[in-house]
This record gives C-alpha cells, structure tokens and sequence, in this order.
C-alpha cells in the first residue's frame, strides 16, 4: 500500500459538549489533520485539551459538532472494525479469560474457529502471555491486562489503531517495558496509528509525528516531524537530540 | 530471608492460628448460651411451657408434625413458592432489562412501577382475596408479584450499571447492538441479578408464610395458625425451625450457583 495514501481526514472538526443548565465546553476547536499510512502519529496536550474527543470522534464513539472525518476516504458515521483502539481505562472484559478476550473480535465478526484459535495463538505470544490464556484477568497485574488490551485490538486486525493514554495508568518500568513491545509489535505488523499521551517522552519514542494540542482554545497548536531511525530503543532517550525535541516540545506546552 | 523476616512471619503465623481459634469459639459460644439458657428455665418451670416449650416437648411436637410435614412443604414449597417466585423473576427481570435497554419502554412502564413500587406487597393481601378468593391464585399472584418488583428495579439497576467502557471496546472491536446485549451486557448483569435472585427468595418466602397465615387450608403458614389457635407453642417454634432451614437452604443453593457462574469477579475475600 502506498505510504502516502491519506488514513485519516479530518476537517474543520468541532465539538461542543453540552453540561447541562445553558452551559457548554468546547471540547475541539476547528481541527484539521490529516494521517498517511502505516504513519505513528503521537497527540500531546495539556489535560482538558481534547485529545481524547479526538480519538472517540474518529473511532465514531461520539459525533463531531460540526466538520467531517473521512476514514479511508469515507465519512465516519458508525463504528468500524478497520478502526481499533485501546483505552485508557482497563476495558479487558473480567468475564473472560485472556483467550477469549483476545480472540472477541475474529468471532464477532464470523471468522472460521480454526483460524481464531491460529490468530489468538500468535498475538496472545506476540504480547508475551503464553501460558495464561486461561486465565481470567482479575489473576492478571495492570501491566498484563494492558497487553491482552493491546492483542485484543491487534487480533481484530484494525487497519488503524487509536490508542488512548493506553499505558497511563501504569507504573515507569512497566510502561517503558509496553512501549519497547508497541515497537517491536509495530516494526513487523506496520498499522497506522493515532496515539494519545501526555508524556513526552512517550510521544518522542514512538511517534513519526508529533501533533501538540492547547488547551482554550482547544485546538491544534503545531505539528512536529520526529526525525530518529527505526527500529528504535530506549537508549535513543539519552541521545542529544532527543533531550533538544523534549525541550522544545515543554516549551511549546508550558 | 534474614533471620529477623522468619521471626515476624512465624509471629504473623502465630497469631493468625490464635485469631482463628478464638474466631471458632465465638461462633459456637453464643449458640451454646442460648440453648443451656432455655433448657435451665424451661425444665426448672421458671417461664411456662405455654411460652416456651422444655426440649422434649419440642422433640414429641416434631414427630408429631412430621406426619404432615411432606404435604405441608409440597403445598409451601412448589405449589406456591416455585411457581410465584419463577414467574416473579422472570417477568421482573425481563421487564427491567427492556426498560433499561429501550427508552420508550421506560416511558411506557416507569410510571407503573414507580406507583406500585413503594406499595408494601403484603398491604395487597386483603384486595387479592376479595378478587381471587383463599385459593393457589391469591397465594402465588403475592408471591409472584413480590418478587417481580425486586427485579425490575434490580434488573434495571444491574443494565444501568455496565461500564459503558466494556460497551465502547465491543463496539470498536465490530460488535453489533446485539452481540454487545449479548457478549457484554447479559455477563456482566449475571453477578447483580442473582443478588436479586437472593433477595427474591427470601421474599418468597416470607410472602408465602404470610399468604398462608391470612387464608390457607395447607401449607406451613397454615400449620403456624392451627398451631396458635390450639395453643401449640411446641409447634410454632418447630414449624419456625424448619422455615428457617428451608430458606437457608434455598439460599445457600444459588450462593452455589452464583460462585460458579461469576467467579470472574474480584472480590474482596472473605475470610
């Protein structure tokens, strides 16, 4: 597939939430962006700024207030398989076990039993979690839940992936030790993906392009290129330019 | 482990076996107070049998009822009892998931409920008897209705409750409304709904007792009442024993099921 074929539109997308007893809050402010294929796309921000409405607008969790978003071309007005995401939050179903939440989507969506069982094999190893498949999430840590997130998405072979501050809620090691494992995962099965997070080193080891969101107005305030080599590592973190894009991306957030 | 770790693990240890014995001894010490209490002033005729019955007055009225005691459960237990209680839950839980899940269902029976809601079940008796008569209808119809009033509210409440995070995942996993009722909302519902399963029961149970009381020829509330009208205490408090049993019983069964069908969810341990 051509890397420079458009994923994502959007254009000239607002929302406003309405909070009850006359009262509003511009959640996104006039958003225009584009994705390509196969592109790493990192959104920072401010919290409050709106990044993940972003997220649940593409995702068509939500709809914008005005503007349009083409996904593939195609103007987003219900939920799509070709578009994943992982949340924030836990959202491992606890009913469950590791198995059958990583093979969820394939049968939902009527993929043949023997071919479930071969692509909840491979993305429950590709994550790592061999040996738990039968076990029921409420056996599993943060950092373990958030894996079996990660091959749950990945298993319903989304042709983009929304990620959400999906490694938020974990602690420093796990999180670095889930980012090296987003790489690698990425570095063989190339998707485009949208990726949320307020960590800007986060933003800086994954993303090919940084989008950095302010807050009020809520809006894209400029798009930074990330220029480091693939495949990359944690020790690119200690590189000089690396520090130099971080301070200039915490200038542009202060 | 430092010599030191061993010494307060083997004092943790210790004193957890300590916890544990004394936790047994006061399990069985009030029980045992109780009946020595009762066996003290009952055979020394310091209180009246007619208030309450020495132990071998207790034991001769028990063979006495046991003669009955089949009939009587067979017109309790499944003639009224499992018909009401299976059609109040099913009615009420149906009811509760169609109402949280479809907003014109909710205007349509919300009002309905809402005014039947805050109606003790019980207050209905002396209406269902002039309607129904003291037959089976009167009995199960109470019964049946009691239970459905829990469930509806507790249905609702239990659809209501589902983290709309589970929803959105299934969503953008490709999940239709339907596989998402089915995949998403009927498991997690299954924990709360066999709590008001539990409360149910127990309703039942006490709704079954007081429909016999007020009109019944069978059944263990009607043997409460004969036992009153002939002066029986002996009889009460057996027929009181084997209610007790029963509705034990009864729940110690769906705790059962309820362990097997939800032992996904975190809970905190009971010790």
């Amino acid at each position: 597939m051509n890397q420079s074929e458009e994923k994502i539109r959007i254009e000239n997308v607002s929302k406003i939430f309405d909070i009850g007893k006359g009262n509003t809050i511009q959640a996104l402010v006039d958003i225009n962006l584009s994705v390509y294929n196969e592109e790493f796309v990192c959104i920072v921000g401010p919290s409050g700024c709106g990044k993940s409405t972003l997220l649940y607008l593409i995702a068509a969790l939500d709809r914008p207030t005005s503007g349009r978003i083409l996904v593939e071309g195609e103007l987003v007005t219900k939920p799509n398989p070709k578009v994943g995401m992982v949340f924030q939050p836990d959202s491992v179903f606890p009913w469950l076990s590791v198995r059958d939440n990583v093979a969820f989507g394939p049968i939902i969506r009527g993929v043949p039993e023997e071919q479930v069982r071969w692509i909840t094999k491979n993305y429950i190893e590709m994550v790592g979690l061999q040996g738990f498949e039968n076990s029921l999430p409420r056996q599993l840590s943060g950092g373990m839940k958030k894996r079996v997130d990660v091959a749950r998405a990945f298993a319903n072979n989304p042709d983009i992936l929304l990620m959400d501050e999906p490694f938020g809620a974990l602690d420093a090691m796990t999180k670095e030790k889930l980012q090296i494992e987003l790489l690698r995962i990425w570095d063989t099965e190339r998707k485009t993906v949208l990726f949320v997070t307020h960590d800007l080193e986060e933003a800086l080891v994954l993303g090919s392009r940084i989008v950095v969101m302010s807050r009020a107005p809520n809006t894209i305030q400029t798009v930074l290129d990330v220029p480091f080599e693939r495949p990359r590592d944690l020790l690119l973190k200690t590189s000089t330019e690396f520090q130099q894009m971080r301070r200039q991306l915490w200038d542009l957030l202060k | 482990m430092a010599a030191s770790d061993q010494v307060v693990a083997d004092e943790t240890a210790r004193l957890e076996i300590m916890m544990q014995r004394h936790e047994r001894i006061a399990r069985v010490v009030p029980i045992a107070v109780l009946i020595a209490l009762w066996i003290v002033v009952t055979e020394m005729h310091w209180v009246p049998p007619l208030f309450l019955p020495t132990p071998e007055n207790l034991w001769s009225a028990a063979q006495n009822l046991i003669i009955n005691l089949p009939s009587d459960l067979f017109a309790s237990l499944v003639r009224r009892i499992l018909p009401g209680f299976t059609i109040g839950i099913s009615l009420g839980t149906l009811l509760g998931v169609l109402m949280a899940m479809n907003r014109l269902a909710k205007a349509t029976f919300e009002p309905i409920v809402e005014i039947l809601r805050p109606l003790p079940p019980l207050a209905l008796i002396p209406l269902l008897i002039l309607w129904l008569g003291i037959g089976y209808a009167t009995h199960i119809l109470l019964i049946a209705y009691g239970s459905f009033i829990i469930m509806v509210v507790n249905s609702y409440e239990a659809v209501r409750n589902v983290p709309p995070i589970y929803i959105h995942a299934a969503t953008t996993l490709g999940a239709t409304p339907r596989q998402i009722f089915r995949r998403v909302i009927i498991p997690s519902i299954v924990p709360d709904i066999i709590a008001g399963i539990r409360v149910s029961a127990a309703a039942s149970f006490g709704y079954c007792v007081a429909a016999e009381l007020m009109g019944a020829m069978t059944g263990l509330g009607y043997r409460l009442v004969l036992a009153r009208r002939y002066l029986l205490t002996e009889n009460i408090i057996v027929i009181l024993i084997v209610i007790a049993v029963l509705s034990f019983s009864i729940d110690y069964g769906i705790r059962r099921v309820d362990e097997g069908l939800t032992s996904w969810k975190p809970r905190i341990a009971q010790k």
